[in-house]
């Protein structure tokens, strides 16, 4: 039922066109980014979380 | 480089912590009560307040935005500080967060038993409420960018990304369907109605489960697995793509992709290559996840804090596997309205948010206070319980769903409905409901075993309100450690104004896309001649079936497959309901559809019906509500109330307010009479009863009237 109310809007169509379009472009540049990306940079970021030193006394 | 001396906020985590705690035994306890509720009736205590339609609304927002709010909260505030190397940005605006956020809980758990709601799942709570909580989530976004502004550490780690877009999409969503025109102090009408109000509803119910339930937990994925395992993420790359991905598709693939199907081939097929890529998203975060702990499985097998994360993360997997699964039109013409839903909800809550809750308190706990688990045999156990009491819960569920959807839509040689007894689908898979039971019995026994544990540890440990730290202060350089300038998304990562800007604009893109079509919609619902606004006696009555919260049980939306329309009649058309705010659709079928259900019965059917359910649907499970009988009708708001209506564009006539006490009193006495002509003596033509029959009986009768 809904599709029919959506699908009676003219024009419709080109919203989830316009929202692929930018989306793949988006997810194409994401891509290309990573693959770019230096190993050190990577590292260091990767390791951002256990540089702060927080070990149980206990322990 | 000047060293900084600082102290970290832990009293705040331990707030939120203790909180999480506490409203998770909450949230597990109503749900158990409630899923002793449909095993029998009884269980609902012949008391308003305490009936299923008023406690699963509470059950559910106890576990959304009491139990994993707490979570979420809890461990922002605990990694924020610890990845950006600075305290919290002011601990005033930490404590008013807090005390906020438990007031906003509270609150619901006294306005929800009492029948104040708005009727929408997942956005149940009054207008009072709904501006509450936008204050306070406004102090908790100021708290965090406020805290990254002021940071030490220059890159900001994934987790911080998902904070971020978390805060901003959570406020875009919780607005644009809080609109909402107020009546009283505890009564309000969604300016949207029917189709559109539809709409808007899914639009954020879909998103909250995106950013209220996803995205802040995969932070703290990102923080606290490496942590527990002591090893970076498996790929900081795929984080990147993974969250990008993730936060621009689930804003608009959300319930809609399926929903427009006049698109260009060329798009239909981009978009089907898209769908089976969009897997990698979700699945991209759960690999990176398990994939940390590669080489590592000796550990997972010792440490029950990993044995929880790595659930967690699986479930994660599964529901984000079964969840587009669920939206293919074939699939969800058979799950959708049945337990298939339930379960899929609670492999999520259950095992995704649960499970890495857990996890994370066990982790967190004997950190704060400078100490050990008090007992890891005892953290096992809880671990053991808590998955079978997943497996427990939902297999149950998901063989009574199957069970349940097959017996709807049999038909026998003479093209007759093999059940048409509702009443006989729901008991045969009543089975199910008591290992369901048993189910959460197990998860509630281990979650208690946590708590005891837990308590212990804290005994024996002492608390550090503050915990002094030092760190380098942040530098104004554009240099990075390894001499080159920073650029693309690295240079992103390091301004996070820019970097919120840009999530609110791929969120906004994504919004959009889905709203434009929202508001179009209005002037493209085909008008249906016949279809008149409620009377004043109906919108009473219509109030009444919202605060009951009858449509936790009961849909109005009847799709047009032939085992509906032979069992509820003409299937729904959207020009229906465009009277209706807030639309009453539903999504679960407990119990029958009741779109057409107006001049089914006789009014006596439904007074006794409604008295107790047993006198007319031996078996059923359905509450009574001896209560409707005595309560009056609140008659002094009604002209309020078609004032409200006029102003939301209902076309009332003219000063319509001013004689519509006059008109509900009297076709409330004509109901009274029909009553009393069919053998029910006791009838006060004043109370609740009598408008909700009003509005029962008009029901779906707009088009019958027609034909
Ligand atoms: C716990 C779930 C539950 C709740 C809450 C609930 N119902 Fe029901 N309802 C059922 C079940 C199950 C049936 C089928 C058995 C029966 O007739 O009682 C039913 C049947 C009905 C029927 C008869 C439908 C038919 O076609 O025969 C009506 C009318 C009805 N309910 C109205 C209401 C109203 C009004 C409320 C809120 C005040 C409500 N129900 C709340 C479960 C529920």
């Amino acid at each position: 039922m809904l599709r029919d109310v959506l699908n009676s809007i003219s024009g419709i169509g080109i919203f989830p066109t316009i929202a692929l379009l930018i989306f793949f472009a988006l997810f194409v540049g994401a891509i290309i980014y990573v693959f770019r990306m230096d190993k050190p940079y990577e590292k260091l970021m990767s390791e951002l979380p256990l540089k702060d030193n927080s070990a149980p006394k206990g322990e | 480089m000047g060293i900084e001396t600082f102290k970290y906020d832990n009293k705040i985590v331990k707030y939120f912590g203790l909180a999480t705690i506490i409203w998770g035994i909450v949230a597990f306890l109503v749900g158990l009560t409630i899923a002793l509720q449909l095993i029998h009736p009884i269980f609902n205590f012949k008391t308003s307040f305490l009936t299923f339609g008023r406690l699963r609304p509470l059950h559910t927002n106890a576990a959304i935005f009491a139990f994993v709010g707490n979570g979420i909260f809890m461990g922002v505030y605990y990694s924020l500080q610890r990845l950006l190397k600075s305290r919290m940005f002011n601990d005033t605006l930490s404590y008013i967060h807090f005390w906020g956020w438990q007031l906003i809980i509270l609150s619901a758990a006294i306005t929800l038993p009492l029948g104040i709601t708005m009727g929408k799942e997942y956005a149940e709570l009054e207008w009072p409420i709904d501006i509450l909580i936008t204050v306070i989530w406004v102090i908790f976004g100021i708290n965090l960018i406020g805290t990254i502004m002021k940071r030490r550490e220059r890159h900001m780690y994934v987790s911080v990304w998902f904070y971020i877009a978390t805060f901003f999409t959570v406020a875009l969503l919780h607005v644009v369907n809080s609109l909402e025109l107020p009546v009283s102090l505890i009564k309000s009408y969604p300016v949207f109605a029917g189709v559109q109000d539809a709409l808007v509803q899914w639009w954020y119910g879909h998103n909250a489960v995106a950013f209220f339930l996803t995205t802040p937990y995969l932070g703290l994925m990102y923080y606290f697995l490496p942590k527990a395992a002591n090893r970076p993420i498996f790929s900081y790359r795929l984080s990147i793509v993974h969250f990008w991905a993730l936060i621009f598709i689930y804003i608009w693939a959300g319930p809609h992709h399926l929903l427009y199907t006049s698109l260009p081939d060329w798009v239909q097929t981009l978009g089907v290559t898209f769908s089976i890529m969009l897997i990698a998203p979700s699945w991209g975060g759960m690999l990176n996840g398990l994939l940390t702990l590669r080489g590592a499985w000796d550990r997972v097998r010792q440490d029950p804090i990993l044995k929880f994360m790595v659930v967690a993360v699986t479930a994660y997997g599964m529901v984000t596997f079964e969840g587009p699964m669920m939206a293919l039109k074939n699939v969800n013409a058979l799950t959708h309205y049945t337990d298939w839903v339930i379960a899929h909800v609670h492999i999520g809550a259950l095992g995704w948010n649960g499970l890495l809750t857990f996890g994370i308190l066990y982790w967190l706990i004997p950190r704060l206070w400078n100490t050990k688990l008090y007992s890891v045999k005892l953290a096992n156990t809880h671990f053991w319980l808590a998955t079978l009491g997943i497996v427990f819960y939902a297999i149950p569920l998901y063989w009574g769903a199957v069970t349940q959807a097959l017996m709807w839509k049999e038909f026998n040689s003479a093209s007759l409905l093999v059940y048409p007894n509702f009443l006989e689908t729901v008991t045969k898979i009543l089975p199910m409901y008591y290992i369901r039971a048993f189910g959460g019995l197990l998860y509630i026994t281990g979650a208690v075993i946590m708590v005891i544990n837990l308590v212990k540890t804290m005994i024996i440990g002492t608390f550090e309100d503050e915990e002094e730290v030092q760190a380098p202060a942040l530098e104004d350089t554009e240099i990075s450690e390894n001499g080159s300038v920073g650029k693309g998304h690295r240079w992103i990562e390091r301004r996070p104004i820019q970097f919120s800007i840009l999530v609110l604009v791929a969120v906004l893109i994504g919004g959009l896309v889905e709203i434009i079509p929202m508001y179009l919609i209005k002037s493209n619902v085909p008008t249906i001649a016949s279809v008149k606004p409620y009377t004043p006696l109906e919108l009473q009555g219509r109030d009444i079936y919202i605060s009951e919260g009858c449509y936790v049980c009961h849909s109005q939306m009847i799709r047009p497959f032939r085992s509906e329309t032979e069992r509820y009649g003409e299937y729904s058309k959207s020009g229906e309901f465009v009277y209706d705010h807030p639309f009453q659709w539903g999504s679960r079928r407990t119990g029958p559809d009741l779109h057409r259900i107006g001049r089914k019965y006789p009014d006596a059917w439904h007074f006794n019906h409604m008295s107790d359910p047993e006198l007319t649907s031996p078996g059923s499970i359905m509450p009574s509500y001896p209560w409707l009988l005595k309560q009056k009708v609140d008659l002094d708001i009604t002209p309020k109330k078609i004032r409200a209506m006029q102003t939301l564009g209902v076309p009332y006539p003219e000063g319509y307010d001013l004689r519509a006490t006059a008109d509900l009193e009297k076709q409330a006495k004509s109901i009274a009479n029909s009553l009393g002509n069919q053998g029910v003596s006791n009838a006060q033509w004043d109370t609740k009863i009598i408008a909700l029959i009003a509005y029962l009986q008009r029901l779906g009768t707009d088009i019958k009237a027609q034909q």
